[in-house]
């Protein structure tokens, strides 16, 4: 009897996936930029939401990936490895966009001056750069399913909203409008005022100015005093060759977690930076190029990027993040306008 | 102590002793009457509720939890006592009254087996004709033991059964009480506070049902002598222990064995006393253990054996003296504690020509969480009508949650050695200690009047604080993100005045004034209850009151399990948490003595705190990775109906509650949205029936409505950002949300049966079997949703969004032996 009890009790309950349907009025999905840096352009994107049973992002193109395989045959690393000799092997990804896209918009940027600027529809946009790959793993027999996003230096496709003309160029600390209208939806409006572009000027460690950082110690950056504003301090290891560095045994160290500052704060013009520590013995005495950058935002792409929704609901089983809907610099939908100007500082990195 | 006392003992409590003693005297000049004390003849544990009179006067009193009564105002005279309590023999006795006498007189009932229905006077109808508070009920262990029970007993289980309380989920045996969560509840073990009653995140209490004599729980309304919570109050209160001599009861359940010895405290210099011990361990990862089970091989051929890496325990102790007629000591004592331990460790040895590299990398994680009280309480019979009760306690709740992770490479040249090590520890904990000292005086000064008034004083320190460490061969570097340390002090005086204005009018009036030393001011709480007997059968109730809070928990209002609380003081710039009930109802004791009760409450709640949840993007310098010390300021209100039928003697026996219950909460970033606990009618029907002497079944079926959750609406591309060398921006889905909590699960559904076998023996040792089976018809009750993407598996394209049920309980058998010994 006790048996059968146990086994009975061993019976799970049977449940079905079930599809999510929505019921709501959809608007339109915001994302612009008036891009500060040289060489780079100011974009606006427009999507709309999209229900839970369509395609939200689409396949676009594949891209490839290679990696080295420098395991001997009995599981160790083989340092006469090298991997022209193909002992790697290439991962194809597949790269994806919003597939909500809207197309037929009329968008217009307006400066303080009253000037006008068209921003026309341009499909295959490059310099923007990302990559989601959905990778399935198997462990031990175990399968493990994930989905993630990993940049490369390739371009890809984006389709945004640019000024054809060439004559926009946003300029620091002026004023700017946005006004778009899509056919079946609201229209949107949305301001900004773009951020001065703040220098750094040195880097010290050990309390002495240097062009070449040392691995696993902290150093600090000095930047221009601004009567007002944040900026983003980031910063990464060049790489340099593509192939050989990321084909070889690979680069550690110099990395830090992105923080803020606050630029009028006058006592603070300078900032430590504590890298992680790196636990690797080899590649002794190399050196590489390491960028610091330092990128003043607007009061918009803070509150967007920097101080995020504040959470209002969250739930671990629903395995993405979940909004209200924000709308920062905007009237009328979803996203964000804001603006960037960054400084960059190339000096040297070395390991010890 | 001592030093603590002088320290801490101000002008007003010298005043109050000085009270005592001037009351004290004056009662004893000019009473006549009789007290004592009504015990079980076999066990000596004090009887409550039972009848105590004087043949063919008026003169009657019921007695106290403690067992004690007292008639007063007694003329001289001879007279016949007579003490009546179901399932006892009736005790008679004469007596003989003197001018300024008190006789003292404590009674032994003996056990009688009796039909129910042929009593008159049941505890029960003692309780109805007694109370003046709305919505309070006792249990005593037979109807703790009499719900079905979810592996073993479980007095908050049974608790959930009952009208105005409700539960998350079945994971859960926190109660929320008539729109209030959890940390508003007032848990107390013998009078001490427990902060975190739960075992093995909630889904047991932490008070093994052997040690307990009964439960006393106030759902709302209750009187000024509790304080500092604003939700309900909960007493659990231990057996005194046996004091004519030494018995013992084990039971082995499908996840613990626990074990009682209680006994007498030898007689010396006229003192004596009695005690109890009781324990209980879950054994699971000991029998994982003894098992075997092979997990992996090590590099030497050894086998790796799974290990299961949690158990709780705890012991209860507690320990009467009596040292005389008037003066009593008891000492209780609580220890509990749950422990999550797992370590990993993993060498690695590979060499070239050059070098041989050792690497060695270590994980481990350490959470040992629970419970650890002390109380002293010195009970003085000042005079047969003025009882003191002097109690100290600590309470101390610690959660320590250790994550380490150690690696170590050391890398052997033909002419070196070089080490290098990173180390890292994450701590998260949370400790309070909490000292409370408190004198109750219960003055029974007239027919008309029962004054109780006290003070307390509560000295609280909070510890919850995030510590990491990072340590390597060159750099050591510690900081706490999150350090927040509050030492608070709740110093209470309440009255209270419970009038017989008339045989049908009775009237509870009191109030209780508290300082919080954050703030710079006195909270007042005034507190009113009132009682109209329409017939001896029949009685109307009133109660209102306003309660504050000191102190809140830090923990996320959404999640759907909930593993420990974090407990922090109702911070400076923050006023304190308050509550306001209403409470009416009407009270009817069949002659058969079945209680049917209706009830209508309505509480408004302000000041509530709503922790903000984590923003994953804030990269702010200095922020800390946790919010958990940020608020949203909460106000809310919750009103409903409860109704319930109660029989508590008889072969049938049992409950059936039926409730109406709204809550409502206001925040700014969800507005008025319904708490996650919130279920708008539940029926609760608990039963009992003994087939025969032997067998007992019991029975349990609850309905309600789901709860509710938050609805995924569509989607909205969001966009992180890449600002290094490279500059870009890439589009993430995020769901859009609706309102808050608009949305309810499918409506709950669950039968519980089960039954007990009793009077087996096995080597003269008397014992019970018992089985259970939770969820017999296997009704899906959902927790949550697990959601997924549905992808194209040509183009992996996403193009949908698919959900699935998270159950509650599935079909659950469990049994057990219960030995006495």
């Amino acid at each position: 009897m006790v048996f059968l009890l146990l086994m009975i009790s061993c019976i799970g309950i049977n449940r079905q996936w079930e599809e999510v349907e929505s019921d709501y009025e959809h608007v339109l999905n915001v994302f612009g930029i008036l891009n500060l840096d040289p060489g780079y352009s100011s974009f606006i994107g427009l999507y709309r939401t999209t229900n839970l049973n369509e395609v939200s992002q689409k396949f676009s193109r594949i891209d490839t990936l290679y990696y080295c395989d420098c395991e001997n045959d009995e599981g160790k690393e083989d340092d006469d490895c090298w991997c022209e000799d193909e002992n790697g092997y290439w991962v194809v990804d597949s790269i994806y966009e919003p597939a909500a896209i809207i197309k037929d918009a009329s968008i217009h940027i307006t400066d303080d001056l009253g000037q006008s600027f068209e921003f026309n529809f341009m499909e295959n946009l490059t310099r923007i750069d990302s990559l989601n790959i959905d990778t399935t793993l198997n462990i031990d027999g175990y399968v493990i399913e994930f989905d993630t996003t990993i940049f490369d230096t390739n371009n890809i496709r984006l389709n945004f909203y640019v000024d054809t003309t060439g004559y926009f160029k946003p300029e620091p600390g002026r004023e700017y409008g946005l006004s778009i209208t899509a056919p079946g939806y609201n229209s949107i409006s949305g301001n900004l005022k773009t951020p001065l572009r703040t220098k750094i000027n040195s880097v010290y460690q050990r309390g002495n100015l240097i062009d070449t950082v040392l691995v696993n110690e902290p150093f600090e950056i000095s930047y221009d005093y601004q009567e007002i504003g944040r900026a983003l301090v980031s910063g990464q290891v060049l790489l340099g060759d593509w192939w050989t560095d990321s084909t070889s045994s690979g680069w550690c160290g110099g990395e830090f977690d992105p923080f803020m500052v606050d630029l009028d704060d006058g006592e603070l013009y300078k900032q430590t930076i504590d890298p992680w520590i790196c636990l690797e013995q080899s590649e002794q005495g190399k050196v590489k190029d390491y960028v610091l950058r330092l990128t003043s935002m607007d009061n918009n792409y803070y509150d967007y990027f920097v101080v995020g929704e504040s959470g209002e609901y969250s739930n671990a089983l629903l395995n993405y993040p979940t909004t209200k809907g924000r709308s920062v610099g905007l009237e009328g939908g979803f996203g964000l306008f804001g603006s960037i100007a960054s400084d960059w500082k190339i000096v040297k990195i070395i390991r010890r | 102590m001592i030093v603590y006392l002088l320290k801490h003992v101000s002008s007003r409590q010298i005043i109050f002793y000085g009270l005592i003693i001037i009351i004290s005297t004056y009662n004893n000049l000019f009473s006549q009457s009789v007290n004592g004390f009504v015990r079980e003849s076999s066990s000596g544990e004090p009887i409550s509720y039972a009848n105590v009179f004087l043949s063919n006067t008026v003169l009657g009193a019921a007695t106290s939890r403690d067992g004690y009564f007292v008639l007063s105002d007694i003329p001289p005279g001879k007279y016949v006592i007579n003490v009546t309590m179901i399932g006892y023999s009736i005790f008679k006795k004469d007596i003989e009254i003197n001018d300024s006498t008190s006789l003292r007189l404590d009674i032994r009932l003996k056990e009688e087996v009796i039909e129910g229905s042929e009593v008159i006077v049941t505890a029960e109808r003692q309780k109805f004709e007694r109370a003046i508070e709305s919505s309070q009920i006792s249990l005593d262990l037979r109807e703790i033991n009499s719900a079905p029970a979810f592996i073993e007993p479980d007095v908050f289980r049974t608790l959930q059964m009952l009208p105005g309380v409700q539960s998350s989920s079945d994971f859960s045996s926190a109660l929320y009480v008539r729109g209030s969560t959890p940390d508003q509840n007032l848990i107390m073990l013998d009078g001490i506070a427990i902060y975190n009653p739960y075992h093995l995140g909630g889904i047991f209490s932490t008070f093994n049902t052997d040690a307990i004599k009964e439960a006393d729980f106030h759902a709302g309304g209750f009187p000024a002598r509790y304080g500092g919570r604003m939700g309900a109050i909960l007493n659990i209160i231990n057996r005194e222990g046996n004091v004519n001599e030494i018995k013992g009861a084990a039971n082995i359940s499908l996840i613990s064995s626990k074990i009682l010895l209680e006994g007498p405290i030898p007689k010396y210099k006229g003192m004596k006393g009695s005690w109890m011990i009781s324990g209980r361990r879950t054994y699971f990862d000991r029998i994982i253990k003894a098992l075997k089970i092979p997990l992996s091989k090590n590099e030497d051929g050894s086998n790796n054996y799974f290990e299961f890496p949690y158990y709780f325990y705890d012991y209860q102790i507690k320990a009467n003296l009596d040292i005389n007629a008037n003066h009593r000591l008891t000492y209780s004592r609580f220890y509990g504690d749950d422990v999550l331990y797992y370590d990993f460790d993993e060498t690695d040895n590979y060499s070239d020509s050059n070098v041989n590299v050792n690497q060695d990398f270590q994980f481990g994680i350490d959470w040992p969480w629970g419970n650890k009280t002390n109380g002293l309480t010195w009970r003085w019979i000042i005079s047969p009508e003025l009882i003191s009760k002097t109690f100290i306690s600590n309470s101390y709740y610690r959660f320590n949650f250790n994550l380490g992770f150690d690696q170590k490479n050391t890398y052997t040249y033909s002419d070196s050695v070089i080490a290098v090590f990173q180390n890292i520890d994450y701590n998260v904990f949370d400790k309070i200690n909490d000292n409370t000292i408190e004198t109750e005086i219960t003055w029974k000064a007239d027919d008309r009047h029962e004054i109780t008034g006290g003070f307390q004083f509560k000295d609280v320190s909070y510890d919850l604080g995030i510590g990491i460490g990072i340590e390597t061969q060159d750099t050591v570097f510690n900081f706490s993100p999150l350090g927040l340390k509050n030492k608070t002090r709740e110093t209470s005086l309440y009255v209270q005045d419970k009038i017989n204005y008339s045989d049908k009018l009775k009237l509870q009036l009191g109030f209780r004034a508290t300082d919080y030393n954050l703030h710079n001011k006195i909270y007042i709480d005034p507190r009113i209850g009132i009682k109209y007997h329409y017939n001896s059968d029949l009685a109307l109730k009133l109660n209102w009151g306003i309660y504050h809070q000191f102190l809140t928990t830090a923990n996320n209002q959404d999640e759907n399990l909930r593993l420990v609380e974090l407990w922090m003081g109702i911070p400076a710039d923050k006023d304190a948490s308050v509550s306001q009930h209403f409470i009416s109802g009407i009270e009817y004791m069949s002659p058969k003595n079945i209680f049917y009760r209706l009830e209508l409450y309505s509480k408004s709640f302000d000041n509530l705190l709503t922790v903000k949840q984590d923003n994953p993007n804030t990269i702010e310098e200095g922020s800390s990775d946790s919010t958990i010390n940020e608020f949203w300021d909460t106000k809310g209100n919750s009103w409903g109906v409860e109704f319930l039928l109660k029989k508590s003697s008889g072969k049938l026996n049992g409950w059936l509650g039926y409730t109406y219950a709204e809550a409502n909460y206001f925040n700014e970033p969800s507005g008025w949205h319904h708490p996650n606990f919130d279920r708008t009618h539940t029926i609760n029907i608990v039963a009992n029936y003994d087939l025969t002497s032997e067998i007992q079944t019991n029975f349990g079926l609850t309905i309600s409505s789901g709860n509710p959750y938050t609805k995924i609406l569509g989607r909205v591309y969001d966009w992180q950002q890449n600002l290094d060398s490279d500059t870009y921006w890439y589009p993430v889905d995020s769901y859009i949300i609706g309102e808050k909590n608009t949305e309810r699960y499918d409506d709950y559904f669950r039968i519980d049966i089960g039954m007990t076998r009793k009077k087996g023996n096995l080597f003269g040792v008397n014992y019970d079997t018992y089985w259970q089976i939770m969820n017999v018809t296997r009704h899906l009750n959902i927790l949550s949703y697990a959601y997924r993407t549905k992808i194209d598996p040509w183009t992996g394209n996403r193009t949908g969004v698919e959900r699935r049920a998270i159950p509650m309980f599935p079909l659950i058998v469990t049994f057990g032996i219960k030995f006495d010994f």
